[in-house]
């Protein structure tokens, strides 16, 4: 029979909240306005789980309450997945806070269960939450176990067994009125439902109750659906109090962005762009884009990258939430450097551009390339940094060295020193020039290139500096 | 006295003008009379100033010196125009080592430069700053420099502060019918020159005048334009 695992995450969200950990914070249902998860600092001060929200207030003054949302435990249920799929390989999801994992296959990866458990749950402490688990001979059985706090893993049956017997019926997946009608003939433990021969329990009580009895002892096949991790990153911290300082969104940054290097190196990727989507209290949300030319891993040179940008950004509205979008990863190139070249800075060409984009914005820092056309406005063009380009032939005749970006009338007694060169071209698109080019110099030594259009006019277009 | 003297030398307390500084820490600049009057060359690593109107052939006295090593980044901050992509591949550029920084303001400009030239993927940073720097700007630019093994460049105008900058070397150009008018303002280790003749007639036929001799009549061209 096949062993499976089971974690129950008893307090998600709460764990999920990113904030000061001394102050008595509790989950609150808002349907039932009940209390479903709280904190130690809580619990010392008396608050209950199922207690109401104003028997809790009145209990403790400073209590901070949130509303339950059932999709941050999803995301979060996703992103634990993710991160024991690097350990484990069948993980199911039990929405909204639970795992089963199969661990009969991963045994022959494992010398022993034990060792298994051991490799499972030091790779789940570095996520820094609560769960309760417990091994079970059919998914039912191990998702009671847990839920029941049964908190041990092993592989004797008959301990198993023992401890799934004497568990009340109230705990199973079977529904209120079914545990109602069960509690009517006295059948209150499942040690008290699995005596009872099945097929008596068929005539009375529905098929339901027998597959569902079949598939907690493991008589009955429990199809799984398994989880796939995608291949991209992508983290949300909620905040447990607004930021409306840039400065200090660098802590939970910092936080994802440890959790992306370990994807990233686990993966031998790097990623080339992070998406930050900011949500704000009362405005939509603001996404900051943060880009690494040739793409990073490590924490810390994202993190110095995000505070290049945050200088510039101004915050709408304080910040409640944040996520960390990571799409776009490439293969791990390592930059090859010459032992022979001699000293080499400790910062890489692709580094340097990056931290130049991420202060002063992609367009203020450029490369330049030929552009295959005569006119000279659209002869140099920018492009982005460090691209190679197929080096278009250049022209023999002699070049300023500086373009105006536009020409500019000429206001200064010149003397003209070599030309014309005649530039007619363009006749396809708008920007048809029809102009002679002439060297230039200026009564005060400037060199100039200057160009007479054919109405006769003079402006200057270039620099010989 | 003599390990006085040492212990002052030692700590490089005491300058002797006998003293010649080895010659691996200057580059030449391409022009033997400036090589000349700089005691070699520009120094490896350093703040050189340049003041100087611009199109006037600035740009094209520093070409030797910063097309010498095409394996580092060349890094343009808030050139008075776009840069010429035919010029620099014409002058030996690889484009793609090319980065050109138009920065908002000068704190900004400062800020990139530093970032540049500390960063060892640099061998030059051209930077015009018209605007007044404060002495530990240069201070830092200097470091930054020494740190990447990078040079500044920075071409101005004229000066805009009363204080002298701590630059390596500072000089002045003026223009001139067969290249440019040169005077070193100042630099480490040295003194500052007189005015001396920088001929660019072999380097820029076609940007320099040729002095033409007196007995020489022009045959008449058709008139231009």
């Amino acid at each position: 029979m096949t062993l499976w695992l089971y974690l129950h995450f008893p307090q998600l969200q709460l764990d999920t909240l990113f904030g000061d950990d001394s102050l008595p914070v509790a989950i609150v249902n808002s349907h039932t306005s009940k209390i479903v998860q709280c904190n130690e600092w809580a619990t010392k001060e008396g608050i209950n789980l199922g207690m109401g929200l104003g028997s809790a207030a009145a209990l403790c003054h400073g209590l901070q309450v949130y509303p339950y949302e059932e999709k941050c435990e999803q995301q979060r249920l996703r992103d634990i997945a993710q991160w024991l799929y690097l350990v484990t390989a069948d993980i199911s999801f039990y929405q909204p806070n639970g795992l089963l994992i199969k661990v009969s296959d991963m045994l022959s990866l494992y010398p022993s269960l034990s060792r298994y458990w051991q490799v499972l749950e030091s790779h789940l402490t570095q996520l820094d939450i609560h769960y309760d688990y417990a091994c079970g001979y059919s998914p039912y059985a191990a998702r009671l176990l847990a839920r029941a706090g049964f908190n041990c893993v092993s592989d004797d049956k008959a301990a198993l067994e023992n401890a799934l017997a004497s568990n009340a019926l109230t705990m199973t997946e079977l529904g209120d009125k079914e545990v109602h009608n069960l509690h009517r003939v006295g059948l209150r433990l499942v040690s008290d439902l699995l005596q009872l021969p099945l097929a008596e329990l068929g005539k009375r009580f529905g098929v339901e109750l027998v597959t569902y009895i079949g598939k907690l002892t493991g008589q009955l096949r429990h199809p799984v659906e398994y989880f796939h991790p995608p291949e991209q990153f992508s983290q949300y911290v909620e905040l447990l109090f607004d930021i409306d300082n840039v400065e200090w969104l660098k802590k939970p940054l910092l936080k994802i962005y440890q959790r992306l290097e370990t994807f990233l190196l686990l993966r031998n990727k790097h990623a080339k762009d992070l998406t930050i989507t900011l949500y704000l209290r009362d405005h939509p949300e603001q996404v900051v884009s943060i880009g690494a030319g040739q793409g990073e891993y490590k924490a810390d040179k994202w993190l110095a990258l995000s505070h290049l940008t945050f200088e510039s950004l101004i915050l709408n509205a304080p910040v409640t939430g944040l996520t960390v979008t990571a799409k776009q990863l490439v293969n791990n190139d390592i930059e090859k450097v010459d032992l022979f070249l001699g000293e080499q800075g400790d910062v890489s060409s692709s580094e340097l551009v990056a931290l130049l984009q991420a202060k002063l914005g992609e367009n203020q820092v450029k490369g330049i390339k030929i552009n295959a056309d005569l006119r000279p406005e659209l002869s140099t063009q920018h492009c982005p940094p460090l691209v190679e380009h197929k080096e278009t032939t250049t022209t023999s005749v002699l070049q300023p060295s500086f373009l105006l970006p536009e020409p500019e009338p000429l206001q200064e007694k010149v003397s003209i020193e070599q030309g014309p060169e005649r530039i007619l071209s363009g006749w396809w698109d708008d920007k048809e020039v029809h102009r002679d080019y002439f060297i230039a110099r200026s009564e005060q030594g400037r060199w100039l290139w200057i160009f007479r259009t054919i109405e006769q006019k003079w402006f200057v277009h270039g620099l010989f500096s | 006295m003599n390990e006085l003297i040492e212990i002052l030398q030692n700590k490089q307390l005491v300058w002797q003008g006998a003293a010649k500084q080895t010659s691996s820490q200057y580059q030449s600049t391409g022009y033997s009379t400036l090589d000349e009057q700089l005691n070699g060359g520009f120094p490896q690593s350093g703040v050189i100033e340049v003041l100087s109107d611009i199109a006037i052939g600035e740009l094209r006295l520093l070409m030797p010196s910063v097309t010498k090593d095409n394996n580092r980044l060349l890094v343009f901050i808030a050139p008075p125009g776009i840069v010429n992509a035919h010029m620099l591949a014409g002058s030996g550029i690889d484009l793609k080592s090319v980065i050109v920084v138009y920065p908002k303001d000068q704190k900004n400009a400062l800020w990139s430069a530093e970032l540049c030239l500390k960063s060892g993927a640099c061998h030059s940073v051209l930077m015009w700053a018209n605007d007044r720097l404060e002495i530990h700007q240069i201070k830092r630019l200097q470091l930054a420099s020494e740190k990447g093994d990078s040079r500044q460049f920075l071409i101005r105008a004229r000066r805009y502060e009363d204080l002298s900058l701590p630059v390596d070397v500072s000089l002045s150009l003026t223009a001139e019918t067969t290249g440019l008018k040169a005077k070193i303002n100042k630099r480490k280790r040295g003194w500052p020159s007189d005015v001396f003749n920088i001929n660019m007639q072999s380097a820029w036929p076609k940007l320099t005048r040729q002095i033409r001799p007196d007995n020489v009549i022009l045959f008449p061209e058709r008139k231009v334009g």
